[in-house]
This record gives structure tokens, sequence and C-alpha cells, in this order.
């Protein structure tokens, strides 16, 4: 285990990466002309799996040891970076997600509000009619701006009923 | 040429096209300045406003535009490492940790003086050369290319820190797997799109650049530990001061000059573009600091002598006046030969034809005031710029002054529309979101995001130019050595890609 490091760990990675990519580019159909061709659809992509399986190889071989990196440590005072993760940005990734999925149905509108006001929430913004005026002010100028310059902004499916319902 | 330049002012020098001048370097500005939008967007945005123009003020409103959305994208690699266009990529290499060290004034003041110098030396250079130049490049075969673009490849290792070079190839190589998704244009076959029709058109450059650079920026903001850093780079960013030392400015002077005129040359060769030029004057800027340069420093009279990377004022001023200088080399063979330098041209290119005007040689003789006009306005622009963004900078560099709490959402909002109002389809929208937490890891591990770019860019002409090269020598790679010129560039692509690695072999002998 002492010999797995992060940069050991990526050029195994890559180098399962690059094979699957290989094979995959093995698999392009090629009809009987291009097949015959000296150079084909299925060119670049195998020499880019040849090249990706040799650079994740020299990274997985060239790589310091542990020791000889707990001793560089030593010697600059530096830590090795861990991922930290949090809540905050595993929920904005989520609402944005849920933003990509709500636009055609909710419309600009509707939908960037809700996701503006929701992201400021996410942030730690507690500061309640400056969050609700900027989530509302922001996707009414941008849609104005937009406009403006000729780009139609679809209303959505709910906008659509709602306008319909009024006319 | 002086008769020609004469007409060029007489078209410009009136005071509507001084004011679409003035208004093209405004929007475009504003338009490059926030993420995901950039020259692209901003050019095409504005073309159906010019319809209604005479062709020759359609195009000197359309070139302001294309000026002032470079420099926009400037300004946001500056301030929030988001850049809106590949060309600014380099830009934010040194930009950003200049402002994150609490130069952020002073960054966007080198860039606009940069810029200023970059497009002026250039456009004096489109005047007096754009004839044999245009022959030069004609010249170019499939073979150069190629080779141009693998070494452009290549030398991501200048652009890695040290220790990193196996990561920024890794990177390379990731970012060219991406470029041959979707359908082959030549063989009509679709390549890694698993079935699915989002993907037949391949991945967009625009979801890419916005994923791995703007989301992912702003995912980064909102993890824990950033706060007390942006706080910090906010209260800088109020104290901030725009004065460039004449020290300093005698320092810049001839890495500006050499830039620019390698951004240009750059900049005439049909697909290389701003890109290639500003990555080009950044690497070999990084090569020619003295090796005094890599000393660690933190004062500010020091700004010259910090390592490439962590805020060196020469790894900004280089990329930026090539970049400008690339623009306007771009328009070499636009406007002499009809081919598109870069994709921004090629939007230019699709204006000029709306226009009713073919471009190519005949541009000279059948619409003299059109070419001229172009190149003036060119001029014009960069000193609109220059008098448009000095006074603004103090305003500008405040963007980051907006609280975290609605900075980092407002980011994901523009991102997310940049990618959205290009094609209204939400899948890229999930896309690019994938992309960004895939390089928020990798990131956290210290792989660089700019040869991923690079590489995704420069696969497709890589590809074309590879297919070009081996079915004119019948499938012989001879190609690569038969002439003069390829053989430089063989030897040279061969050194920089071995040196490191040679050098990493060496150490481990020793160890």
């Amino acid at each position: 285990m002492k010999y797995i490091t992060s940069d050991r760990l990526s050029g195994f990675v890559f180098i399962l990466l690059s094979a699957a990519y290989g094979y995959f580019a093995q698999q392009i159909p090629l009809d009987f002309f291009s097949e015959t061709e000296v150079f084909n659809a299925r060119s670049l992509p195998t020499l880019i799996a040849i090249f990706g399986v040799a650079i994740g190889l020299t990274l997985l071989v060239s790589q310091a040891t542990p020791a000889t990196r707990i001793a560089a440590q030593e010697e600059t005072g530096a830590d090795e970076e861990r991922p930290n993760f949090a809540y905050g940005p595993l929920l904005l990734i989520s609402l944005i997600f849920c933003y990509a999925w709500l636009l055609p149905l909710a419309g600009f509108l509707l939908s960037t509000s809700g996701f503006l006001w929701l992201s400021f929430l996410t942030m730690g913004e507690r500061r309640w009619i400056r969050m609700i005026l900027v989530a509302v002010a922001l996707p009414f100028a941008f849609q104005w701006l937009i406009s403006s310059l000729g780009i139609y902004l679809d209303p959505g499916y709910f906008g659509s009923m709602m306008n319909g319902a009024s006319a | 040429m002086i008769e020609g330049l004469l007409i060029g002012l007489n078209t410009v020098l009136v005071p509507e096209n001084l004011l679409l001048v003035l208004s093209g370097c405004a929007i475009g500005t504003l338009i490059g300045m926030l993420p995901g939008l950039g020259p692209i967007s901003a050019i095409a945005l504005m073309i159906p406003v010019t319809y209604g123009f005479d062709p020759a003020s359609g195009m000197i409103l359309l070139a302001g535009v294309y000026y002032g959305a470079i420099f926009g994208g400037s300004t946001s690699s500056i301030l929030i490492n988001a850049p809106g266009v590949a060309g600014t990529v380099a830009t934010a290499f040194d930009g950003y940790p200049l402002a994150r060290s609490g130069f952020a004034g002073k960054a966007l003041a080198i860039a606009a003086y940069s810029s200023f110098v970059g497009g002026t030396l250039a456009a004096l250079f489109l005047v007096l050369s754009a004839p044999w130049l245009s022959d030069i490049a004609l010249g170019f075969q499939s073979a150069d290319y190629f080779l141009l673009m693998l070494l452009g490849l290549t030398l991501v290792s200048a652009f890695a820190s040290r220790g990193e070079y196996l990561k920024a190839l890794v990177m390379t190589c990731l970012g060219l797997m991406l470029a041959t998704v979707g359908t082959d244009l030549t063989a009509g076959v679709q390549r890694f799109t698993f079935g699915r029709s989002d993907l037949i058109d391949g991945i967009s450059f625009l979801v890419l650049a916005m994923g791995t650079f703007a989301l992912s920026e702003a995912i980064m903001m909102a993890l824990p530990g950033k706060n007390a850093d942006m706080f910090d780079l906010q209260s800088r960013l109020r104290t901030t001061n725009m004065a460039v030392s004449r020290c300093e400015a005698a320092e810049l002077a001839p890495v500006v000059g050499r830039s620019s005129v390698l951004g240009f040359l750059i900049g005439t060769l049909p697909g290389a573009g701003a890109t290639i030029a500003s990555f080009l004057a950044y690497g070999a800027e990084r090569r020619l600091a003295p090796s005094s340069h890599h000393n660690t420093a933190s004062s500010e009279s020091d700004l010259v002598n910090k390592p490439f990377g962590e805020g060196n004022i020469r790894g900004l001023a280089a990329p930026e006046s090539a970049n400008n200088a690339a623009c306007t080399g771009s328009f070499v063979p636009l406007l002499t030969l009809g081919i598109p330098g870069s994709g921004t041209t090629a939007v230019l290119l699709g204006a000029l034809i709306a226009y009713g005007i073919q471009p190519g040689p005949r541009l000279f003789i059948d619409e003299p005031e059109v070419f001229w006009a172009v190149i003036v306005s060119m001029y014009v622009g960069n000193v609109f710029l220059l008098v448009l963004n000095l006074p603004l900078i103090p305003w500008i560099a405040r963007l980051l002054t907006i609280p975290r709490n609605y900075l980092v959402p407002i980011i994901v909002f523009f991102s997310t529309m940049g990618v959205y109002l290009v094609s209204f389809n939400t899948f890229d929208i999930q896309l690019m979101v994938i992309i960004a937490c895939i390089a928020v890891f990798l990131r956290k591990l210290n792989f660089p995001m700019a040869p991923l770019l690079l590489g995704f860019i420069l696969g497709g002409m890589l590809e074309d130019n590879l297919r070009r090269a081996m079915t004119l020598s019948d499938g012989s790679w001879s190609f690569l050595w038969d002439r003069p010129l390829t053989m430089s560039l063989t030897v040279i692509t061969v050194a920089v890609l071995t040196s490191p690695l040679m050098r990493l072999l060496w150490q481990r002998i020793r160890t």
C-alpha cells in the first residue's frame, strides 16, 4: 500500500482510460473503401490511445516513492493536499442539474429566479430581501438584454400555459 | 498603399463610423467579460444588428466587437480565472495569480498596455506586409500545419509547473481524445457517441471551456477553505494600484515587441490564430527568462522576478500582446485569401458573405473601402480600447468585491447561459456540470487544465492535416523530414517532447 500515491493512481487510471479508448477506437465502423485508405476514422484515435498508454505508464513508473516524497515534503515544508469535498458544492451541482431540467418546463424567468435564490441560500446568504431582489431582478435584466439583441428565450411549458390562460 | 490608407481613414474618421468603433469596443468588452461569451458569441450576436449598415460600417463595428471581446476576456481571465475564449487562457496563468496577490489593477493595466502595443504593431505590420505574408501562408502545406500544431501541443510542457510535465501531457492527450468525439466528417461515421444523438456534433468548445474553467472555478470557490482567500482578494482589490513602474515598463518593452511579432506571424497562418500565438509567446518568454527569474519573490518591485505561473508580469504581457497581434494577423488570410484564420474570423467571413462581399484577392480591387476601413478601424479600435479601458479599470476591478455568496451563483448562471444560448440544449448544461466535477477533482490533484483545452481545440485541425499529409505521401511518414522546414519542425518537436523525459530519467538514475 505504501507505493500507492495519488499520482501513481492517476497514471493507472489513465492507462485504463486509454486502453478503453483504444478498444472503442477499434469498434468504429468502417466501410470497405475506408479500410483500405492510408488514414481513416480509426487512425488518429489509435495513435492517441498508444500515446496515452505510454504517458500513463511513464507517470506510473516515474513518480517519486513515498519515502523520497516524505523527504521532499520535510525539506520544503509542503503538505500533500487532500481532496476536500463538502455539502455546499454538492448541493450547488445538484441545483444546476435541476435548473437544466426545469428550464424547458418552467421557462427562463421562473427557473432562473428559483435557481439563483436557492443558490444564494446554499452559499450561506441569509439577507432575505436583498437575496430575493437579486434573484428576481437579474433574470429580468438578462432577458431584456437578450431580447433587445433579438434572441428569444422559451417561456417554458408553464409559461405557455399561463399565457394561454391569460389570453 | 498610401492611397489605400487614405481611403480607409476617409471611411473610418466620420462621426457615425467612429461611434460604431466605440460602441463595438464597449459592447465587445462587456460581453467578453462575461464568462462563456467570447468574441465568437459577441460577433454572432451583433451580426443581425449590422444588416442595416453598409458593409464597411458593419465590418468596422464587428472589428471593434472582436477587439473589445478579446480584452474583456482577458479581464475575466485575470480577475476570476474564467477565460471565455481559448485565446485568453494563457493570460490567466500569471494574470490570475497577480490578482490574487493584490495586484489586480496593475495586471489589468499591463494587459491594456500590452494589448494596445500588440494591436498597434500588428496593424502596422498588416499594412506593410499583407500582400507577401499571405503568399507565405499560402505556401504552407498540410505537413507543415500538422507539425506546427504538434509543436504547439508539445510546448504544453512549457506551460506546466515544474514536475507537472507528465500531467500536462496526460491532459493534452485527454483533450485530443475528447476532440475525436462526434461524427468524423471525412468518413461520415460516428465515433465515441455511444448512440447518443446529443454527441453527434461532438463536444462544444464552450461546454469544455466553461466546465474546466468558469464552472469548476465557481465550485472551487464554494469549497471550504476558499472563503478566507476570496475575502482576502476582495479586500486587496479595494486598494488596487494601477501604476506600472519605469523599471517594469523597461523590462516589458522587449517582451511585448517579441510577442507582437510572434503573434502577428502565427495569426497570419490559417487555423493557427490567437490561441497558439498566446501559448507560444508565453512558452517562449518562460524559456527566455533568466534563471534568476525562478526565484520566489513577494514584494511589488519583484513582480518581474516571480516564477512563471505565480504572477510574473512578463508572463502576462507576452500572451496579451501576442493574442491581440494574432487577432490582427488573422485578418490577413481572411481579407486577402478568403480563408478564416480562426473561429472568430470564420464568423466574420460569414458576415462578409451576408453583406454580398466575397473575400479574396479581388477584395483589394473591388471593395477597397471595406478592406482599408477594416485595417484602419483596427488601429482606431485599439486607441479606443486603451482610452475606454484604462479609466474604467478601477471599476472593472471591483467585479470581485461582489460577496462570494452572490458571485458564485452569478458565475454559475452566466456560464450556464453562455452554453445554453448557443445550442438551447439542456444536455450541454448537464455535460458541462459533469466536466466541471471531473475538472475540480483533477485540479485538486494538480492536473493543469489549459493543455486539455489546447489539445481539444487543435485535435480536429491536427487530424485533418495529418490525413492530408498521409494521403499525399501515400501512407509514408517521410513527410516529417523530406523538406528543410518539416525537418526543422520535427527536430524541435522531438527535442521539446523528450528533453524533460530525459531529465526525469537522469534524475531517477542518479537517485
